[in-house]
């Protein structure tokens, strides 16, 4: 995006907001520490969030946190590999993985990272040691699993194969992974759609920030980090002197901590995911009738653009 | 995996179901309804550029589908398949995902299409 950027730039001459045309630019070229992994992280929050929401769960009969589900991925690029990635470390087991050449699956769960390792050197994720191979890798869709996590393209899920799915969650990475028809299917079968307009939203939200960031010309945390490091000193000293005890080096280095740009940008994110879920189940609990996060998320949204609309009217 | 013209067709037509499937709850006039479903604008244009020393045509879309908050945000999509309709519904996404998680953007998507895949999409992309 970089390139973008420049030409922009070479017609804007002295314009001192012109970084902030594009986003998802490298670091170095006023891009934004955090954004390369924000879609997928912000996958793994939502679910994160779901899976700590008891009225929910209770309905699909699962117990809740991410430790021990059983996860399926499609897609091992940008937002599946950092969404499996993250609910992996949270304790998720990722069962399959299904890419365009086809799908692996392993009970016991595989190694996102190696996985991910063995398919660039190799060419292929097919014949990842200790998995068994899905040589199509739609099949893989239809695997027992608790979440299923399209990170792929749209249309995945469709009439022809949505009675087939057994997961209870489909966690939707992608952009439109789940036709109309699809969705119909799964609801009438108790299934619970996190919506693709909530679940990827991170990577326009993190987008968002490297805006602020360019209109801002400063890396976040720049002005703050040494101040709350400085306090967070203080802080430690005086209980030290109060207690007549010391804490070790590594302790200290642990709470002396101030927040940089990629705590900061996550810190952000993790926020909006939470907010932005429970306005959703928020609309759930109000209007009569709406039974699905997806109506609700839509319903959410409509409202808002309407505020806009109504406040500034339709002209210009 | 591939993805055909009749998939972006669908793709839309998914999106606006669920847009008035939602839309019916909503007590917001019945135009202003209409005007947030719509894509407010759609840009289309075909320019040749010269890759490896052949000619070749690119053909550029850009759908702004809400105007209600400037600037209007989404990404590109380099790819031999995408169509308009695909372009129209990812826009109208964003402008939704957008409002949801109060980014103050309107909805936008772009796509840059051409018959084969040249090398530096791959770069440019990245």
């Amino acid at each position: 995006m970089a390139w973008i950027a420049d030409t922009y730039l070479a017609f804007k001459f002295g314009d001192t907001n012109a970084l902030g045309c594009v986003t998802g630019k490298p670091v170095g070229q006023g891009g934004i520490r955090g954004r390369t992994e924000a879609t997928g992280l912000g996958v793994f929050f939502g679910l994160r969030e779901l899976l700590a929401d008891g009225e929910l769960l209770k309905k699909l009969g699962m117990t809740s946190g991410m430790a021990g589900k059983r996860i399926i991925v499609q897609g091992l690029g940008n937002v599946g590999y950092h969404a499996a990635h993250f609910c992996e470390l949270e304790g998720a087991i990722i069962t399959g993985i299904a890419e365009r050449e086809g799908g692996i699956f392993n009970a016991d769960g595989l190694d996102v990272a190696a996985v991910f390792k063995h398919r660039t050197e190799s060419g292929s994720i097919l014949n990842y040691p200790g998995a068994q191979n899905v040589a199509e890798a739609s099949q893989l869709l239809e695997y027992e699993c608790d979440v299923l996590l399209p990170a792929a393209l749209e249309n995945q899920i469709h009439a022809g194969n949505a009675a087939r799915i057994k997961a209870r969650i489909i966690a939707e990475g992608a952009n439109g992974p789940t036709t109309k028809d699809a969705e119909k299917i799964l609801i009438e079968r108790g299934v619970v759609i996190l919506p693709d307009l909530y679940l990827n939203a991170g990577g326009v939200t993190v987008s968002y920030f490297e805006w602020l960031k360019n209109l801002s010309n400063v890396r976040f945390g720049r002005m703050g980090k040494r101040a709350e490091e400085a306090s967070l000193r203080r802080l430690v000293s005086t209980i030290e002197q109060t207690t007549g005890k010391s804490i070790s080096a590594q302790e200290r280095e642990l709470i002396i901590q101030g927040a940089d740009e990629t705590s900061l940008v996550r810190s952000g994110l993790e926020d909006t995911m939470i907010v932005a879920y429970h306005e959703i189940r928020e609309v759930m609990h109000q209007i009569k009738g709406i039974e699905d996060l997806r109506t609700a998320a839509f319903y959410s949204a409509i409202e808002k653009v309407g505020v806009s609309y109504q406040s500034l009217g339709i002209f210009p | 995996m591939s993805n055909t013209q009749i998939q972006g067709k669908d793709f839309y037509n998914s999106v606006l179901q669920f847009y008035d499937q939602a839309a019916q709850f909503s007590k917001l006039d019945p135009g202003i309804l209409s005007q947030i479903k719509a894509c407010n604008s759609i840009y289309k244009v075909n320019f040749p550029v010269e890759v490896d020393g052949h000619v070749q045509v690119f053909e550029g879309i850009r759908v702004q589908h809400s105007h209600h908050k400037l600037p209007s945000k989404g990404g590109i999509r380099y790819s031999v398949y995408v169509d308009e309709e695909e372009v129209m519904a990812l826009a109208t996404l964003m402008t939704f995902k957008c409002a949801l998680v109060d980014v103050p953007f309107g909805g936008a998507k772009g796509a840059s299409k051409s018959t084969r895949v040249p090398a530096p999409w791959k770069r440019w992309s990245a």
